[in-house]
């Protein structure tokens, strides 16, 4: 032992984590060269767990078992598929009567050449503004952007982006064009998403693809005390985030918060991470 | 006409109704003879122990910078370095195990590489490699490099050339390593202690302690992640540096040598840097929703003038010099004090 031992109530601050600084340094000092405390913080650190243990069936509900979660998607599926499937008997039933067919095809041709006749001239509204944007054609816009690498705001699509590129370069007094612009074909789905920051496209994809993972085993391999730092820890980066994200509609030049962002991303994918890594341990521990 | 379509109509509709009615009973069925997913029953009673008694121990020659693999399911771990050139391992109401010898020096016909695993509970039984007990403590050479991972164990290493733990469960306090130290927990805090050499930690609620540490080699870097833990670095002397936390605080204490580069980030909590008074170095803090203090001289080099709450401040404390430490929370304080 370095020198008299910490205080519990010292202790359990330092495992719960409500250490001021300053004590926390002294204390994190003082367990470096004490066998005794340190032993004392594992006895806490077991107490604490089995508590949660204890109240694992109070805590129960918050937090739905691995079985009850399974049976809440399979009933969702079986929900789902069963919609579709009467559907798709319905459509199938329609279309085995040849005049239910022939009558079906009218519809959609009209419906069809309505949606065409609709669109139409608000293409040609895009195409004609474009060149008024840059005072150049859409291409050479497209080079000089590519030549021009310090868009604030990027979109999914393609040809979304330049035109949005574009428009940003134009002095504003031009908003029709971008609802002209939004108006039409793949436009539309890049209105519904938002604008990606520099950067964020990336963290986006790596997070969507550990996620599926992450949801489906999370609650089998975390405790109920870790599942709840888990969603804690979860909810904490996704509040940091939206809140950026909120700044960054506001400035959206903002380069700090830019990224603040991106190291929000990626606490979340070393979150989303950990819970992998712990599934691959578990599994080599079979 | 109208009786035709009638005709046509009809049948197609009282199909469809059937084939519903049909479908939905199906599926009600299939509702009521689902079976809830089956639990896996423990093992029947009767099967010998394969636990020992009392103690269980074993020894191999061994090289001096043997690697050494083991999982222990549960316990306390015990890894101590000692100058012999031999391996002692030793499991106190344990479970029975073999040293399993994976490599040998072509020269000297000595171990280099030992795999500690389990006897199987049924002789003839596939053989799982975890020890179970109440402690197992391993006696290898200062240079030996330690692999070891575990479900809820507390693991202490000391005066060996290399770790590599990995934990759901348990503290993990490791000293004297002379090599580098990677360490992996659920629950439970991290000890590093007068460690050499690359060290990358990695905490799910713990806290990480990081003292008198420093690197071997000019690529040798510390990493030290943790969820809601706190971090605590205390004279390490590290050149590249990366801590970050998601709701916990992190704190430095020592001086930044010259060239460094330091990356400490936090979600929600606070960064704390007490360095020495002559401290010089380049700082960039990202600090949203928070504030900055500094007791070090600061000279402002740029300063964004945006408005909204999220600040960037790049600027060199005291006389500048070649490190660069960025610091970024997104809602927590950043404080610089004097030691």
């Amino acid at each position: 032992m370095k020198r008299d031992c910490l205080e519990i109530g010292v202790i359990q601050g330092f495992i719960d984590g409500e250490l001021p600084e300053d004590v926390l340094v002294s204390v994190s000092d003082h367990l470096s060269a004490c066998d005794d405390c340190l032993q004392m913080v594992s006895i806490a650190e077991a107490e604490t767990l089995a508590v949660f243990s204890a109240m694992e069936r109070e805590l129960g509900p918050m937090i739905p078992t691995q079985r009850l979660w399974s049976r809440i998607n399979d009933q969702i599926e079986s929900e789902r598929r069963g919609f579709f499937g009467r559907l798709g008997h319905i459509f199938s039933t329609v279309f085995m009567s040849p005049s239910m067919a022939v009558a079906a095809a009218m519809i959609l041709a009209v419906t069809a050449a309505a949606v065409l006749f609709l669109q139409s001239p608000n293409s040609v509204e895009v195409v004609k503004q474009a060149p008024a944007v840059g005072g150049s054609s859409t291409d050479r816009n497209s080079e000089r952007i590519a030549s021009e690498p310090e868009p604030d705001t990027r979109y999914q699509d393609g040809s979304v982006r330049k035109v949005i590129m574009a428009s940003s370069r134009r002095p504003a007094s031009a908003p029709a064009f971008e609802k002209a612009v939004f108006r039409s074909g793949n436009a539309v789905a890049a209105v519904k998403n938002e604008a990606f920051v520099n950067g964020e496209e990336v963290y986006l994809k790596t997070i969507s693809a550990m996620r599926p993972t992450v949801d489906n085993n999370k609650d089998g391999v975390l405790s109920t005390a870790e599942r709840i730092a888990y969603e804690r820890e979860l909810a904490v980066i996704e509040d940091s985030i939206s809140r950026t994200k909120k700044e960054l509609k506001r400035n959206p030049k903002s380069e700090s918060a830019r990224q603040v962002l991106l190291a929000s991303y990626q606490n979340k994918i070393d979150l989303l991470n950990s819970v992998v890594q712990r599934e691959e341990l578990i599994a080599s521990l079979r | 006409m109208r009786s035709a379509i009638a005709q046509l109509l009809l049948p197609l509709l009282s199909a469809f109704v059937a084939s519903a009615i049909i479908s939905i009973s199906a599926e009600a069925q299939t509702r009521v003879t689902a079976e809830p997913p089956s639990i896996p029953l423990p093992p029947a009673a009767g099967v010998p122990s394969p636990f020992a008694q009392d103690t269980f121990e074993l020894a191999i020659p061994v090289e001096r910078n043997v690697n050494i693999s083991l999982c222990v399911k549960d316990g306390r771990a015990k890894v101590n370095g000692w100058s012999r050139g031999e391996l002692r391992v030793f499991a106190d109401r344990g479970h029975k195990f073999d040293l399993k010898v994976m490599q040998r020096n072509a020269e000297t016909g000595l171990a280099s590489w030992v795999m500690v695993v389990a006897r199987p509970k049924i002789e003839g039984a596939a053989v799982n490699e975890c020890l179970e007990g109440d402690d197992v403590e391993l006696e290898v050479p200062t240079g030996a490099s330690v692999n070891l991972k575990g479900s809820d164990i507390t693991v202490q290493i000391d005066g060996i050339g290399k770790a590599h733990v990995r934990t759901l469960g348990g503290d993990i306090i490791a000293r004297n390593i002379s090599g580098g130290f990677t360490a992996s927990a659920g629950q439970g805090d991290i000890v590093a202690d007068r460690i050499s050499g690359p060290m990358n930690l990695l905490n799910t609620t713990g806290n990480i302690i990081i003292v008198s540490s420093g690197p071997t080699g000019p690529g040798d870097d510390l990493k030290a992640t943790t969820t809601s833990g706190s971090i605590t670095m205390k004279d390490t002397i590290y050149r590249q540096l990366e801590a970050s936390s998601i709701s916990g605080a992190i704190s430095f204490v020592g001086g930044i040598p010259e060239n460094a580069s330091y990356n400490i980030n936090t979600n929600r909590g606070s960064i704390g840097l007490s360095l020495p008074s002559a401290s010089g170095f380049r700082l960039a803090a990202t600090y949203g929703f928070g504030t900055l203090n500094s007791e070090m001289p600061l000279n402002v080099l740029t300063e964004n003038i945006e408005s909204g709450p999220i600040r960037k401040l790049v600027g060199d404390i005291g006389p500048g010099g070649g490190a660069t430490v960025r610091l970024s929370t997104n809602s927590g304080r950043i404080s610089l004090k004097k030691m």
